[in-house]
């Protein structure tokens, strides 16, 4: 079960901030001097800044992620030699060992009991055994590279295989084709919430009035594409 | 319908509601078939985010100009002029950090030598990937015999890397540096390795640079690291 923590909540307050000469909480503090200190020196943000400069969300939210990216980049080429799979592959299992990341950052499943260093290795490496796998089970192109495991984490592991099932059955080519006719707003809102961005955040950047406003916007195009989906089939 | 699976799957539901929906699903196939959509949604938009955000983030670094490196150097250099007492905590950490991961990354595994007729410097290799360096060691130190140019003379290095025994690694390697016959050499970035182990970061900071000077093996790293900490 995925237990969802509002990152606000467990900002606490910090020091005077140096530059702004006010107390500020820690991730603001954070974030004005790390992005100083990136923009003038070109220095590396520390995990820790990374981490609370991808909750903060909102406009930095992009900045860090790319920061993210940036870190650990080294790890592809390791990758790739050391599970004996093609660059390419490594690359784009890199890609989304950092997404996966960025989503549990963001949800609260990544708690910082582990360094980050460590949680990224972990779920590269983890990443870099699927390629094989899938390259040996064929299972390639139907889910490329995105995990099942990960979105049915929260359903009991009894009824996980039967839904599993059930969503090789759907056919994703036709999913892929009308989120791409449904609509800008839908699919902004909807690629948000893949990415795990709140309805709070997705009120914010659509200036709806509550978190429900954004959920029930979000469902209605889910809805809508389900309509879709039926009317082709 | 779509209500109460994505309150189930963000977490929203009560201890009672969730458990519900859960006894639900194992018996109503059309709440399964939602579920599965939902799913399904979301794993299409997960993977056509992961092929855009890919493609920028590869684009971004590989149409990244050589100039932008240097500009960014001499950013740094002058920034650390202008407020040069905000960088008086050590760096070095970062530097520590590059060259454990690494070690652990690159140089737990040695490539076995297919070609090779030497079935004890198999041997010792196999027992080095299996991380049982005590054992590999008086193998690789037997057939190197001090030879710097020797394979095994690299290997025997790593091992006392591995180990934790610095002075023995930095003496094999620089060994190993100062060899004019070897083709590629790895000593002085070894030798680096194993003095940032030892927390001797001035020396591994000397030796990376003429890593990148000297253009020898370990450049690419030596580079990224160094551009790191500064």
């Amino acid at each position: 079960m995925i237990i969802f923590q509002d990152s606000a909540k467990r900002v606490k307050k910090g020091p005077v901030n140096l530059f702004l000469g006010k107390k500020y909480p820690y991730f603001l503090l954070d974030f004005h001097s790390t992005l100083l200190l990136v923009t003038i020196f070109g220095t590396q943000p520390s995990d820790q800044d990374i981490v609370a400069g991808i909750r903060t969300g909102g406009s930095q939210r992009r900045y860090f992620e790319n920061k993210l990216y940036d870190k650990y980049r080294y790890l592809i080429r390791s990758g790739s030699r050391n599970h004996k799979i093609e660059e390419e592959d490594a690359s784009m299992a890199y890609s989304d060992t950092i997404l996966t990341t960025i989503e549990h950052i963001t949800t609260g499943r990544f708690e910082g009991r582990s360094e980050l260093k460590t949680y990224i290795h972990q779920i590269f490496s983890n990443k870099c055994v699927d390629v094989i796998r899938k390259r040996t089970t064929n299972t390639m192109q139907a889910f490329q590279r995105v995990s099942l495991d990960d979105l049915l984490i929260p359903v009991p592991d009894l009824q996980q295989t039967a839904l599993a099932n059930l969503i090789r059955q759907q056919d994703h080519q036709r999913i892929r084709q009308l989120l791409a006719r449904i609509g800008e707003r839908c699919q902004e809102i909807l690629t948000l919430w893949s990415e795990g961005f709140s309805d709070r955040e997705i009120a914010l950047q659509y200036n709806y009035n509550t978190d429900g406003v954004a959920q029930t916007t979000r469902l209605r195009c889910l809805e809508k594409l389900r309509v879709m989906y039926k009317a082709s089939q | 319908m779509y209500e109460t699976i994505d309150d189930y799957f963000e977490g929203r539901l009560s201890a009672t509601e969730h458990e519900a929906f859960e006894r639900k699903l194992a018996q109503d196939k059309a709440l399964a078939d939602e579920v599965a959509f939902y799913l399904s949604t979301k794993a299409a938009l997960k993977e056509a985010n992961l092929q855009k955000r890919h493609a920028e983030w590869t684009r971004q670094r590989s149409a990244q100009p050589l100039r932008w490196q240097w500009a960014s150097g001499i950013a740094a250099a002058i920034g650390l002029l202008v407020v040069a007492w905000y960088f008086m905590t050590p760096s070095n950490l970062t530097l520590q950090e590059y060259a454990e991961v690494y070690i652990e990354e690159d140089l737990t595994r040695l490539n076995t030598h297919m070609d090779t007729a030497n079935d004890s410097l198999q041997t010792g290799i196999d027992y080095y990937n299996h991380q049982k360096y005590q054992e590999a060691l008086p193998i690789f130190n037997r057939l190197a015999a001090g030879n710097p140019s020797a394979k095994a003379y690299e290997y025997e290095g790593l091992a006392q890397l591995q180990l934790k025994n610095y002075d023995a690694a930095i003496a094999i390697f620089e060994q190993m540096a100062a060899d004019s016959e070897l083709l590629e050499n790895r000593g002085k970035f070894y030798a680096a390795l194993a003095y940032l182990k030892k927390g001797d970061t001035d020396t591994a900071q000397r030796l990376l640079k003429e890593v990148i000077a000297q253009n020898l093996a370990g450049k690419a790293p030596a580079e990224q690291w160094l551009n790191t900490i500064k």
